[in-house]
Order: structure tokens, then sequence, then C-alpha cells
């Protein structure tokens, strides 16, 4: 909403512009922009034309010279109206701009140099098209700048107007809040003229019409509006189109609603009558575009033809023109939600919608038509031939009671009488008291006040919520402690410890990294309003985005990249949390001690130093898994259920996101490794020495699983306590499909240390079972 | 010269070029060893006429230690040697940097996310959090925002159904904790939301931090103290806090909370609030008129860009390593 303070003053007194937009801001209406809208005009001067002659080489243009007081410059011009003794505006070429901050040039017109042009009120940025320069009415003192002259050195506020205020879409509704802010005198127009009733024929046939009234006036004339009223509507961001036009948009910016002017003689059968629309109707608005109706939307018929789009745009057949003699005006009000219904629809919004929609005051009615009749007859002319009203079911003002006890217990201290009395009253409501609360009748225009609570913020904001003090110490509350919060920021320090930098990316995926994945992953949603294409499904996987990041680093420069995230997957109708993390490159970047590539092995190492940390441990299955390398992908398993996956990525993926490296990568669900860790319970340890035994073997790839061997190793006596891996070795000595593996046992008891016997004959029985298997031990220690 | 000063002139020289202790041996065999030059000039003492007895074993004596010295000088200066090389071999020049570990950080929105969650749970606020694909009903209507309401202009929706979304606030677990807890509550929650509308200073999906208190006595003063006390404690303690009335469906009175930064005249708004609206207690069933407090709702990375200077909001969801090293 744009509010022009020279007219805001017709209302209210203004101090400071400072001030004011303090108060504005500090009440509600927040000041976002103080602007000049005539800034840009600079050098132009009001000049007399003291020569008119013939363009010798071109029969529509005329020469002309100007007198700004001082010196004479040549123009020309095609605006043959320009006569010797007229008192213009005059630019001079590279000193004065238009409206837009255009410059005036010198130009070779036909063999004729300029020395600057004259203005026109278009290039003023006062009318919306000029056919003709400006000329002054009067004369007036020659070389002054015009911005003097014609008062445009106009200060405008640009202010967010929050949607339960449709009140202050005006400067009367504005110039209310300045008013009780600053506890002045509010002056609205005077407006006591006779509208006599008939001669004007309407029936409402609608539900959503709540009150409609039209005024008939003849014998009107249609022309330019006085420089005055330009002004204000140019200031407020309105170009002037006509006296008529000029003076709903007024009228409109003055009390907020929305009025509409229909040319009488397009009407024809003369009477107006209100009702939904069937649907699939065509009708041309004035802004001349054809829109079909959706079906229900309001329309101003006359019975037959649609005139108008009810509370959003008029139509181009029944609109004001040139030759326009007898209009029938109409001061409306329909209902929000239909209107936003049909805005939306639509997609079509307009000044009045906006205010439809989030509802106008039918109560004022009858001032905003004496207001509008009484300006059209003393711009334009003509006679009031009658009117009539229809209110099927009026809007009653609502009455609110607010207790004492409850504007004391929001506000925290119990506020003087006389200044709760004095808030409510200057914003027009009608105010008693009881012996326990607030009694108060609401004005119809603010339909946002149904409530206790709604009075309380009107005291509030008016008062000043930085007025109110601030208590530091509110009631004790028992304090919860969030284990699986704690859980997920444990995992991020765990990653990072272990060189993984967080991630936090976008929810949404590519559906094409997901196809490259096969079926990896479930269905997740589909968005029905994507961004793009590429972000159109909800990611059913933490990995795609993870992977495009890294791809993403990798094209700039960073050539070792671990990344994890943890955050929301998308099912059909599921979300869950879980973490992936991802890496590529060497095992320690930073170390160049240490030049090792990071391997699948060495990747699948930092998932079970997680598992471990936290007493878990994790089996992996050997098995094939969409969108990753065939023989080098399992699933995770934990207490026998899947958790996740892990391995390194096909090459199509690889290609997909132009990356030449390997890439290894898991995912596994939180949720579930959460709840899988045990509170651990204190086990002394034993105070006896224990003793370890090495076993070397050679496992043929695909027939035996490390898992099995450590857990027959395991099982093997009561005396083992742990099993380890300490070496593996592929290539020289070791066959083919083989690997070579070397466990570490630990015998021990808690109540003595072992004899030699017994260790030995524990260890002697593991080999036993070992190489019954099939497996060939290389050598015992 | 007599003979033995030649011999003791030779033996030096040899002595002087010696590189290493074997070669101190070597000459120590080869004068005073069983068969050395100097040892048989000793056994010769015997077979000489007794009055050259005595001059001639005096001048092989003085020989003999005269060597002996220089062999155990050179030896010990020998060994200095070999020991000073070895301290140099062994030491190292503690210039060298060493090698490093990489330790990943925590992502810059996480970390002001738990910085937040610290502050409100000194205060009591204990941690919670909700699903990001809402029905319309906790999303809007149980806020108190129906369908054809102005206000949802100001929520861009991400639609997946006719009756499902992406949350456009972090304001529906205010619903989901009151369906399911009787006050007194407190409860944060922070989380993803969304809102279709991507352009350089809006992303398609950024963080809130969602605030309840609801209690018998809770008023604007207390929501006062809270969010001043929370926000000096985040952005510091010497900012200026300004509370300015504003309007939301779902809290009323409401207000959009603005900090001044020292050196900069505006103010910029870090977070809306207000006192819940009674139609929203209403509709978990709440009575209005025992059951007051304060919503709030702050985003994430606003507050990161506030405290760290970070001036291009696509900076959170690029994930450079550039980005991500400087947190």
């Amino acid at each position: 909403m744009k509010l022009s303070i020279e007219w805001l003053k017709d209302y209210v007194d203004v101090d400071d512009i400072q001030e004011l937009s303090e108060d504005l801001t500090m009440s509600g209406s927040e000041v976002e922009e103080i602007e000049k809208p005539f800034e840009s005009i600079k050098g132009v001067i009001s000049a007399k034309v003291i020569d008119v002659k013939p363009h010798p080489n071109a029969d529509n243009l005329n020469i002309c010279s100007v007198n700004d007081g001082s010196n004479v410059y040549t123009v020309i011009t095609s605006d043959k109206s320009v006569k010797r003794n007229d008192f213009v505006a005059f630019g001079l070429a590279d000193n004065a701009s238009d409206v837009n901050g255009k410059m005036v040039r010198s130009v070779d017109i036909r063999g004729i140099k300029t020395d600057g042009m004259l203005f026109s009120l278009e290039e003023l940025g006062l009318e919306s098209h000029s056919n003709y320069v400006f000329k002054f009415e009067k004369p007036v003192e020659l070389g002054k700048d015009i911005v003097e002259i014609l008062d445009l050195d106009q200060t405008v506020f640009e202010i967010e107007i929050t949607p339960n205020r449709p009140d202050c879409l005006s400067h009367i509704g504005l110039a209310r809040e300045v008013a009780t802010v600053r506890r002045k005198k509010l002056r609205v127009p005077e407006v006591e003229i006779d509208i006599p009733k008939g001669n004007v024929s309407i029936s409402i046939e609608s539900k959503e019409c709540i009150r409609y009234l039209a005024v008939k006036i003849d014998g009107i004339t249609v022309e330019d509006s006085p420089l005055w009223l330009k002004r204000r509507l140019a200031s407020v961001g309105i170009r002037a189109i006509n006296n008529i036009a000029d003076i709903t948009n007024y009228v409109m910016m003055e009390t907020g609603h929305p009025v509409h002017a229909f040319d009488f003689d397009k009407i024809p059968s003369s009477k107006i009558i209100v009702k939904n629309a069937k649907g699939g109707e065509e009708f041309v608005a004035l802004n001349s575009k054809t829109y079909t109706l959706k079906g229900g939307e309001i329309l101003i018929t006359d019975g037959d033809q649609i005139l108008a789009l009810a509370g959003v745009i008029g139509g181009k057949d029944s609109g004001i023109s040139q030759s326009t003699k007898n209009i029938l005006i109409e001061v409306a009000t329909f209902d929000p939600v239909r209107t936003r219904k049909t805005s939306k629809g639509l997609n079509l919004s307009t000044d009045a919608s906006y205010r439809f929609e989030r509802g106008v005051d039918p109560n004022d009615t009858l001032y905003v038509a004496k207001r509008i009749v009484r300006m059209i007859l003393s711009l334009s002319g003509g006679k009031i031939s009658g009117m009539e009203d229809l209110y099927p079911k009026i809007v009653k003002p609502v009455v609110v009671k607010l207790s004492n006890k409850k504007l004391s217990s929001y506000m925290s201290f119990t506020p003087d009488p006389q200044e709760v009395f004095d808030v409510f009253n200057m914003l027009e409501m009608k105010v008693s008291k009881d012996q326990t609360s607030w009694v108060v009748e609401v004005p119809t225009f603010r339909q946002d006040i149904s409530q206790d609570v709604d009075l309380i913020e009107e005291f509030a904001r008016i008062h000043g919520f930085n007025n109110i003090s601030s208590i530091m110490s509110m009631p004790f509350i028992r304090g919860n402690k969030n284990k699986w919060w704690d859980f997920k920021n444990k995992m991020r320090f765990l990653l990072t410890s272990l060189g993984y930098f967080e991630n936090v990316n976008y929810a949404f995926s590519d559906p094409k990294v997901k196809a490259l994945f096969g079926n990896s992953f479930k269905e997740s949603p589909e968005l029905l309003n994507p961004v793009s294409p590429e972000l159109s499904i909800m990611r059913p996987s933490l990995l795609f985005n993870l992977i495009d990041a890294l791809a993403y680093n990798v094209k700039h420069q960073e050539s070792d990249v671990k990344f994890f995230e943890i955050g929301k997957v998308f099912e059909a109708d599921n979300e869950l949390e879980k973490i992936s993390f991802v890496s590529t490159g060497k095992i320690e970047p930073l170390d160049y001690t240490d030049k090792r590539m990071g391997s699948l092995l060495n990747f699948k190492g930092d998932l079970e130093t997680i598992a471990n940390y936290f007493h878990l441990d994790l089996n992996f299955t050997n098995e094939k898994i969409d969108g990753f390398m065939n023989g080098q992908c399992g699933k995770i398993i934990l207490n026998g259920e899947e958790i996740g996956l892990i391995g390194e990525l096909t090459e199509d993926i690889r290609d997909f996101f132009d990356i030449d490296l390997a890439i290894y990568a898991c995912e596994f669900d939180l949720e579930k490794m959460f709840k899988a860790i045990r509170t651990f319970e204190y086990k002394p340890s034993s105070q006896y020495p224990v003793s370890f035994k090495d076993l070397s073997m050679f496992v043929q790839k695909g027939k035996f699983q490390a898992s099995e061997i450590i857990k027959l190793a395991q099982n093997s006596s009561e005396y083992v306590k742990d099993v380890k891996v300490i070496d593996l070795y592929t290539g020289k000595g070791v066959p083919v499909g083989s690997y070579s593996i070397t466990i570490r046992i630990t015998y021990g008891s808690m109540d003595r240390t072992l004899s030699e016997d017994e260790i030995d004959g524990a260890f002697s029985k593991l080999m036993e079972l070992i190489e019954k298997t099939g497996i060939i031990l290389r050598k015992v220690r | 010269m007599d003979d033995f000063e030649i011999l003791a002139q030779t033996i030096k020289s040899q002595i002087d070029k010696v590189k290493d202790l074997d070669d101190i041996e070597k000459i120590r065999v080869a004068t005073l060893g069983k068969n050395g030059n100097v040892t048989s000039l000793m056994k010769k003492i015997s077979t000489l006429p007794s009055e050259e007895k005595a001059d001639f074993g005096k001048k092989v004596n003085d020989l003999k230690l005269k060597i002996e010295t220089m062999l155990s000088q050179k030896a010990a200066s020998l060994k200095m040697e070999m020991l000073k090389s070895k301290f140099l071999e062994r030491s190292l020049d503690m210039t060298i940097p060493g090698p490093l570990k990489s330790v990943g950080k925590i992502h810059v929105i996480t970390q002001v996310i738990n910085e937040c969650v610290d502050v409100f749970s000194k205060m009591g606020f204990n941690v919670v959090e909700g699903p990001e694909i809402e029905s319309v009903y906790y999303n809007f209507e149980a806020l108190n925002t129906p369908q054809w309401h102005p206000a949802r202009d100001l929520h861009d929706t991400f639609y997946i159904s006719e009756n499902l979304l992406l949350r456009t606030h972090t304001s529906p677990v205010q619903i989901r904790t009151m369906e399911k807890q009787q006050p007194p509550i407190r409860i944060i929650s922070a989380g993803r939301v969304y809102r279709n509308d991507y352009d350089a200073t809006h992303l398609p999906s950024f963080f809130q931090m969602e605030g309840l208190a609801i209690d018998r006595n809770i008023s604007i003063a207390d929501l006062k103290g809270t969010l001043e006390s929370a926000i000096r404690a985040i952005l510091g303690h010497d900012k200026i806090v300004r509370f300015r009335p504003h309007y939301f469906p779902f809290t009323e009175p409401s207000v959009e909370v603005d900090v001044s930064f020292e050196g900069k005249k505006e103010w910029l708004e870090v977070l809306g609030a207000g006192m819940v609206h009674p139609n929203v207690l209403r509709n978990v069933g709440f009575d209005p008129d025992i059951w007051q407090g304060f919503a709030f709702g702050m985003g994430m990375e606003r507050i990161a860009m506030l405290k760290y200077g970070i001036n291009d909001i696509r900076e959170f969801p690029r994930n450079y390593l550039k980005f991500l090293r400087l947190f």
C-alpha cells in the first residue's frame, strides 16, 4: 500500500516524516520504503512560447521558440495546439530529465537542431498517455522549477499491510492509526448530500453479494481530471485515465472501498442483476483480456449480458468512454472467500479483488456513495437521477468482552483504565465497562476483531510492545532429555572425527538418479509443483544429493572428499531418518606420510568403527545391489535385521556425475541402530593375565566367509575372550581366488591364569575345527 | 733429529689421517702390539749394553707414552664426532609441519541449530521433532488458517496431493505436541521447512526453529524476556532487540522481532512470535481461559547469516568444502 503524506494530511496532522514512519511501523503497519515518486524529474522549467512556425521540411511538425526568462530556445513539436503565448514546461538538452530519469537530448529533426523539448504530463508521470504537451492554464513566472510549481516534491510510504487489516488499505484507515497513536483528531471528509431513491433497478440473486448500491448520474462530462487529482493518484502509483475512472480510484484509495462506474447507456436492459456464473461463459474485461468463467463467480449483469466480474474487474463493453453521458456508480460489498476464489481461479488480482478478499465494510456504503457522488458532481458535472441500495442481511457490529483479569495477565501489569478507554475509543469502538470487564462494540470495518485477545492486541500495539517490561523468570518446568536428538549429535561427532564433513542437502531429488539405482530404494512421493524436474521427487535416499555434492567438490579441485548427511528420507507413506556417507580419494588426505588411497575395506572399517563405538556388531551380506559394483557391495545386517547397504558405486553412476574416481557409499537406518543400543552395565575385568594365539590361513573367496571363521573361533572354547583380524594379504604365495587372513585369539579366565595345557588344548581344538572345514592353515604360533 | 723423533713423527702423521676407531686400533697393534715396532724396540733394551740401557729405555718409554696419549686423544675426538653425527641424524627440525589427520566439520546450519537448542534448553525448553510431509490440517487449518485465507499467500506451498504438503513452517509441531501433552508445555523444534520460492535470496527448503510455552499465566512480558535473552545469547549481548506488531493467523497478539547491529542503522528481522491464538488452543482441546502462552519461529539460515556475515544464502545447500571448512 502506497501512502501519500500530502494526501494523509487531509485527515490528520503530521509533524515529522521520520516520526510518522516510526509510529506506523511500531503500530503494525511497517513502512518498508520512503519514496519520492517524482524525484527523477530534474531541470524542467516554466517557459513561454514566443514564436511558432511550420517546419520547412515536415508538414506535421512545428518549430517553436520558447523563452525561459533569460534565454530563447528552439524546440520542435508535433503538437499543433501549441500557440504563441502559451506557458509550457521546457527541458533543456543534457540538463533536464523526465519522471523515469531519461535525459533530454538535442536532436536534429529534418535539418533543424533542437535545444530541448516541451514536456507532457505523461513524461511528468501524471498521465498514462498524453496527446498534447502540458500547458499552464494561467501565466506563471518564467524559469521556475516545474517540481515546485506543480507541487511534485511528494513523499510516499510503501507500507506492508498485514492480511488482517484491509481497513489500512486506505488513506483514512492509516490516518486513523496515526491519530490513535498520537492521540490526534481524525478529520474525515464531509459528505452530506441527498440522494433520492428511484430510477435504478437492482436485483440480487447471489448469496455472496452482501450489499449492492448503485447511483445513476445523468449528463456528466468525461474529461481530464484536475492536476491535484492526477498528482495524488500518480504519487500512489495510479496513472490518470479520465475524471470518472480517476474519481473511482481516488475514493478507493481514500476509503478502502472499491467502487465501479458503468456507462449506463451500455447496459442494454437498464437493469442490474447480480448472480453467480454457471461456468463456461466468456467475459471480456477492461484489460481487453477474455476470461472463461469456472462457475460460481459473482457477475454483475443486465440479466443477459455480463457487465462486470463482481469485486474483481469491470467489463470492456460497459466501461466509461469519452462519449459517456450517463453513468451508474456501484458501491458494493462481496464475500471475501468468493472473491478470492474468483481471483485465484482466473489468476487475476486487482486492487479491488485484493481489498474484497480481505474484507470490505458493507456499512460504509452510504458514506462512500455520497463521497463519490459529490466528487463527480463537482468535477464532471451532471445530475443525480436516483439510486437503489439492497442489503439483504445487515452486518451488525460485534460486541466483545475483555476481562480485566485477562488483559492484566497478558500484559503482566494492570493497564491504566483511561489509557485502555482512549485506545479503544480512538479506534472508533464503543466502550463501556462493568465490574470485571471491558465491553466493546467493534466497528464493522474491523472484521479482524472478534475475541478478547484481539482487543488485547489493539491495546498492546498502541501502548507499544517495547513499553511492556520483560520478565526473565518463567515458572519452573520439568526438563526432558531427548536421547534420539543426542544420539544424532553423537553420530555427527563420530563421523567428523573420522574425517567426514557434514552436508545439508535439499530433500528433493532427481528421478533420473533414482533410476540409476534401479530397485535399491523404494518409491518416494512426487511433488505436484516442483521447482524443476531435477528436484521433483522427495529423496528416497540421502545418497543421491550427497554424491552430487561430492561430484561438485571434485570438479572444484577437491580430490579427497568425505561427506556424510543425517536426515529424512521419504517412502510412499512414511518418512524415516537415515545416515549416509560417501568417500573418494586418499584415506588420510592431509597426512603426507600416508599415501594410501581409500579402499572399500577401509571405508567399511569406518562404518564398523561407528558400530563398535556403540558396542554393536554388524554383519554383512555379499549380494548384488543396483547402483553398486558387482562383488563389491552388500547389505548391512544388525541383530539379524537388514539396516542398510554399502559398496562401491557403478561406473554408470560415476559417468552420470562425470567423475572418474572410485566412490564408496553407505547408507543405513539411523533409528534401527539407535534402538539396538543397550545401556552398558559395568563388569569388572579379569585380574589374571590373558594369552594370545595367532592363526593364519588361506580362505577361498566365495566358499567361506570371514565372519564364519571368526564365529567358529569365538565359539570354539569358553576360554576365548576375543577374536580379531590382525592381518590380511593377497598376492605372492597366496593361491588365486583366495586370501590369507591372520586372526588373533585371546584366551583367558575370570578366576585364574590358564595353564599352558588348557590354552594349547583349546587352540588345537580350534585348528582341528577349521581344518575340518577344508580351510588350509598356514602357520601356527 | 734422532730415530725416535722420526718414528714419533711418522706415527703422528698416521694417527692424524685416521677416520675411524678401527684404524686407531690397527695403529695401536702396529706400534704397541705384541709385534709392534715400538714393542720390538722395548724388547731390544735387554740386548743393549748397560750404559746405553738407561738412555735408550727412557726414550722408548717416552715414545710409548706419547703414542698412547696420541691414540687415546684421537679415539676420544673420533668418538665425539660420531656421537655428534648420530645426534644430528636423530634430530627433528621442529619447524617441519606435522602430518595432519583429517577431521570433518559439522555443517554450520546444524551448529547454529545446536547452539539455539542449547540456549533454549537451559530455559527449560525440551527438544521435539515432527514430520516434514504434513497434512493441510496440521500445516494450516489447525493453525487458524482456513482455506481461502489471504494469509496463505505468504506461504508458497509444495503439494504432494490435495491433502498432503511439505510443511511451510515448523508450527505444525505445536499442534502435534499439544495433542499429545497436557500443559505446562515448553518445547522447541528445529527442522526443515519448504516454500516454493527459489531465487537469489530464497531457498525452496530451509531450516526453522519453533518454540512453544503454554502455562497458566504466561504473558507478553515472558515472551519478551525469553526471546530477548535468547537472541542476545545467540547473537551477542551488545544487540538491541525490538518488538514490532505483526500478524500471524496462529498468534494474537503477534510480533516480529528485529535486532540492531552496532554500526548499522537498519533493523534486521530475526523472528516472528506471538501469544498462541485461542482458536489454536481450542483446536487441541485446551481451554483458553485457563491456558495461555507464546510461540515463536526463527529462520536458522538467517541467524547463521547474521552471526557469521554470510551474504549468499545459496552457500548453505551447496556443501562446498571451502565453505564447510570455515566453521
